[in-house]
């Protein structure tokens, strides 16, 4: 027996890669041109320049713009993110809005009841224009629920909380990780960044739009209109120039495609809950004719989008964003759409794999010592895919919190926010992670459009979108130029879905977006 | 403001690689002045080596360093944290693959049954089937070990994709309806979920089992065996069970941390049925076992544990399986059969 490694048989070979290879797939960056003889292992050899983002003029890409996210919150405190968060709001932790005050300095008592607001989070215009979409044509019963609605939360007060932070910063490990896809960005000059030792501190990471601020919206899984209402009023409020929206919206009537609402529940009353979801679609689409709403795909592999991202097929400033993986195959997980007339997929964006062991389709990760638990070969005649073990890197809850945990698991003490790099990012994925690529792109559109005139609205950014992408990418570490992105028949399909069905205009590139 | 030039100096510092949850720096060994010929001189060492664990020195809080090719020294005043220890987290380094938000993924429910007080026959027994293949498997070779035995490499479909997992859990939703107006049913599949021998010889005409103590000795081997066969072929497929993609299920019974595909239950009573009517091919009952392992497999159905086609894989899983059963039993069967 010899204990040679070999790739492909369940040991752990991984490649490695560079880790702004997402920024390389999309051309915000290029690799410089080298000396001819140096010809070098691709995943070590980049040297990287700005590409599309040098059409900016700007050391700050996306300078000025604003991205909403509702999401699950942002940790503040991480070195690449910490200075372009702004203060974060919650309508997951209140009815009316909870708003996050970081404290400016430690105090050692509790500062006692949280403080009441003195007026609506949302502000009278956005309130007058959000009443202006009740039509009153339609069935008197539910025009009196949406009025009355509007009419509570108008009057609502929220509060303002500087006390408790752990929720927010050690448990928003999804929008962090978002967070730092989009606005991610060095912290430090460049004369400090090359003292970086090997194992502790930030490194020089940047997200799609490094110059762009962050808005964080805290949303709550709970099957309730009123507060993904509020959210987006608040964003629109705002004037943010993107909001990003990752999530699935659990209308009971909308978010599975196949049969309305089931169950006795107040979620679920046709006469109290519907009208209010029928609402809740009403100020989506209207605010997304306004600000490009960027949503995700979804990851469960369907042959249609989830809610409300399913809505991208449609005329509005929806954006629903699939996933592509390194070797520019769909991402296993990346929902699409099964029907060739509907195009609810806008656009693709870099992302991780999934494994796949159905009758439609093999897709293993070869290296995996899993991979030889069982005999897979037997399945040799079913279609095979490769499967892409690569993520995107980006920022996690420092410490132990988050996804990763860090270096120094199990030695550290809880209480202690390291420095440990490990600790600091994550490999992330899913369409969540294709979409805030997405967003952050958008928002260099709308720095762009900025600097020249005015900034565009939610229809005319997806219209650039659907010119802006590629049927073919030439990646450095594929084997050769010009590779096709092919689709493939996750769900048994005769007839192979179309390449517009899954990936929409195709892989995003970052060049014909903003020339 | 600053111009283009000093975004591409900072670039020239995204000098890293990442491999799983590992970040590594590339360094220019050569200066900055020939960064290429640096990379080259640095693959031309490094490559084909397996990596050194990164190690830290660490006071009571703050972590002092950590740097490549050390052994890991932590210095601290408490005495539990003082210990010099090399973690099986630190050396793996940080937990990867949860970045997606996306629930489980493959491999999990390795190792469960830990914590687990006592063995438990029935709904949550849980062999550590692992294990007892890993003993079978103590000195085969490496390819043996790989392809496994028949019994494991028995080419059922894998299960359907997810957008029609989607559409047959519409079905389970059906049921769930039914269920609430059936207090019958309801009661018949809670007895179920566990196996009773009765369920299995009642159709042969038999209701009491005295006499019948190799008959019964083989139904409950039967159901051993293909239990453990069973979670093998689960974990190889992985599949979500059904309350998971569809949260309006509410399961009857509670909901084993196995994964799905092919049923358990189904598999197990179309193999018992198999097995007998091979023993008794002339048993006229030998047709109602199995309409009553079909009962048995549709009422997880009917709980909400399992999809359609995880029912009809346990009954192909069981038919398939039958002659290498037979085999492994043979002495069972022969003493089983000399009661009839």
């Amino acid at each position: 027996m010899t204990d040679d490694i070999k790739k492909g048989e369940g040991h752990l070979c991984y490649d490695w890669y560079h880790y702004l290879w997402h920024l390389i797939a999309i051309g915000a960056l290029r690799d410089r041109p080298r000396i001819p003889e140096a010809r070098l292992p691709h995943e070590a050899a980049y040297l990287l320049e700005a590409d599309a983002w040098d059409l900016l003029g700007t050391d700050k890409p996306g300078y000025g713009e604003v991205i909403a996210q509702i999401d699950t919150g942002v940790n503040s405190s991480h070195p690449n993110l910490e200075p372009r968060i702004r203060d974060a709001v919650s309508f997951a932790a209140h009815p009316f809005g909870l708003s996050y005050v970081t404290p400016k300095q430690q105090l050692p008592v509790l500062r006692g009841p949280e403080k009441k607001q003195s007026k609506s989070f949302v502000g009278d215009d956005t309130w007058a224009w959000a009443a202006g979409l009740i039509k009153s044509r339609n069935n008197a019963q539910e025009v009196e629920v949406q009025k009355s609605l509007l009419r509570a939360l108008k009057d609502g007060r929220g509060v303002i909380q500087e006390t408790a932070e752990t929720s927010r910063m050690r448990y928003s490990a999804h929008g962090t990780a978002c967070a730092g896809l989009m606005v991610g960005a060095p912290a430090a000059s460049p004369a400090k960044l090359r003292q970086f030792s090997n194992g502790e501190g930030a490194i020089p990471y940047w997200g799609v739009a490094p110059g762009a601020e962050l808005l964080p919206i805290e949303i709550s899984a709970r099957p309730d209109a009123a507060q993904l209402i509020l959210a987006f009023l608040y964003a629109r409020d705002q004037k943010v120039s993107v909001i990003h929206f990752p999530r699935e919206v659990p209308d009971p009537w909308r978010a599975h495609r196949s049969y309305s609402g089931y169950g006795d529940s107040r979620y679920t009353s046709v006469e109290q809950a519907k009208p209010i979801w029928d609402y809740f679609e009403k100020v989506f689409e209207a605010i997304s004719e306004e600000i490009p709403i960027i949503c995700a795909a979804g990851n469960n592999g369907y042959d249609h989008l989830i809610y409300p991202a399913s809505k991208a097929g449609e005329s509005n400033g929806v954006v629903a964003v699939a996933a592509a993986t390194y070797l520019a195959r769909r991402s296993a997980y990346s929902n699409y759409s099964g029907d060739p007339t509907d195009n609810s997929v806008t656009i693709s964006a870099p992302s991780d794999d999934q494994e796949v062991c159905t009758r439609c389709q093999i897709r293993l990760d070869r290296e995996s010592p899993r991979s030889r638990d069982h005999n897979f070969e037997i399945y040799e005649k079913l279609p095979q895919v490769e499967y892409a073990p690569q993520g995107v890197l980006t920022t996690d809850i420092p410490g132990h919190h988050g996804y990763s945990g860090g270096q120094l698991e199990g030695i550290q003490p809880p209480h202690v926010e390291s420095r440990d790099r490990a600790g600091l990012y994550t490999v992330f994925g899913g369409t969540s992670a294709a979409s805030a690529i997405v967003a952050g792109a958008a928002a260099l559109l709308q720095s762009k459009h900025r600097s020249t005139g005015r900034p565009l609205n939610g229809l005319e950014v997806k219209a650039k979108m659907t010119q802006s992408g590629a049927k073919e990418v030439s990646w450095a570490w594929l084997e050769k130029a010009d590779v096709p992105i092919l689709p493939d028949s996750p769900n048994c399909e005769r007839r192979v879905p179309s390449f517009d069905q899954q990936f929409g205009a195709g892989l995003l590139d970052l060049r014909k977006l903003l020339s | 403001m600053m111009s283009i030039i000093d975004l591409n100096n900072k670039l020239f510092n995204a000098r890293f690689l990442v491999n799983g949850s590992d970040i590594r720096q590339y360094p220019l060994i050569l200066g900055d002045a020939k960064p290429e010929k640096s990379l080259e001189e640095y693959i031309k060492n490094k490559g084909g080596e397996k990596l050194h664990p990164f190690v830290s020195m660490m006071t009571k809080s703050s972590v002092l360093s950590i740097q490549e090719e050390q052994i890991v020294i932590t210095i601290s005043d408490d005495p539990v944290d003082g210990v010099m220890r090399l973690s099986p987290a630190f050396r793996a380094g940080p937990s990867a693959g949860r970045g997606r938000g996306r629930g489980r993924g493959r491999g999990r429910g390795r190792g469960r049954g830990r914590g687990q007080t006592a063995f438990e026959t029935g709904e949550e027994a849980l062999p550590a089937w692992h294990d007892k293949r890993a003993l079978h498997r103590i000195g085969l070779s490496v390819a043996n070990k790989y392809f496994g035995a028949i019994w494991e490499d028995i080419l059922i479909d894998p299960p359907p994709g997810p957008s029609e997992s989607l559409r047959e859990t519409e079905a389970l939703i059906d049921l769930q309806k039914r269920r609430e107006g059936d207090p019958l049913r309801r009661e018949e599949i809670v007895r179920q979920a566990s196996f009773g021998i009765l369920d299995y010889t009642a159709p042969l005409g038999i209701d009491t089992l005295a006499g019948f103590e190799g008959t019964c000795a083989l139904i409950v081997a039967i159901l051993e065996l293909t239990e453990e066969i069973g979670l093998n072929y689960k974990d190889r497929f992985n599949r979500p069970r059904p309350n998971i993609i569809e949260p309006r299920l509410r399961p009857a019974l509670p909901v084993p941390s196995h994964a799905s595909y092919p049923s358990n239950h189904s598999f197990q009573s179309f193999a018992v049925a198999n097995v007998l009517q091979r023993m008794l091919p002339e048993h006229a009952g030998v047709t109602a076992l199995y309409e009553r392992a079909r009962r048995v497999a549709e009422n997880r159905e009917w709980a909400g544990l399992h999809y359609a086609s995880d029912t009809d894989a346990g009954e192909e899983l069981a038919a398939r399986i039958s002659p290498y059963l037979v085999d492994a039993m043979d002495e069972t069967i022969r003493r089983a059969q000399s009661e009839w």
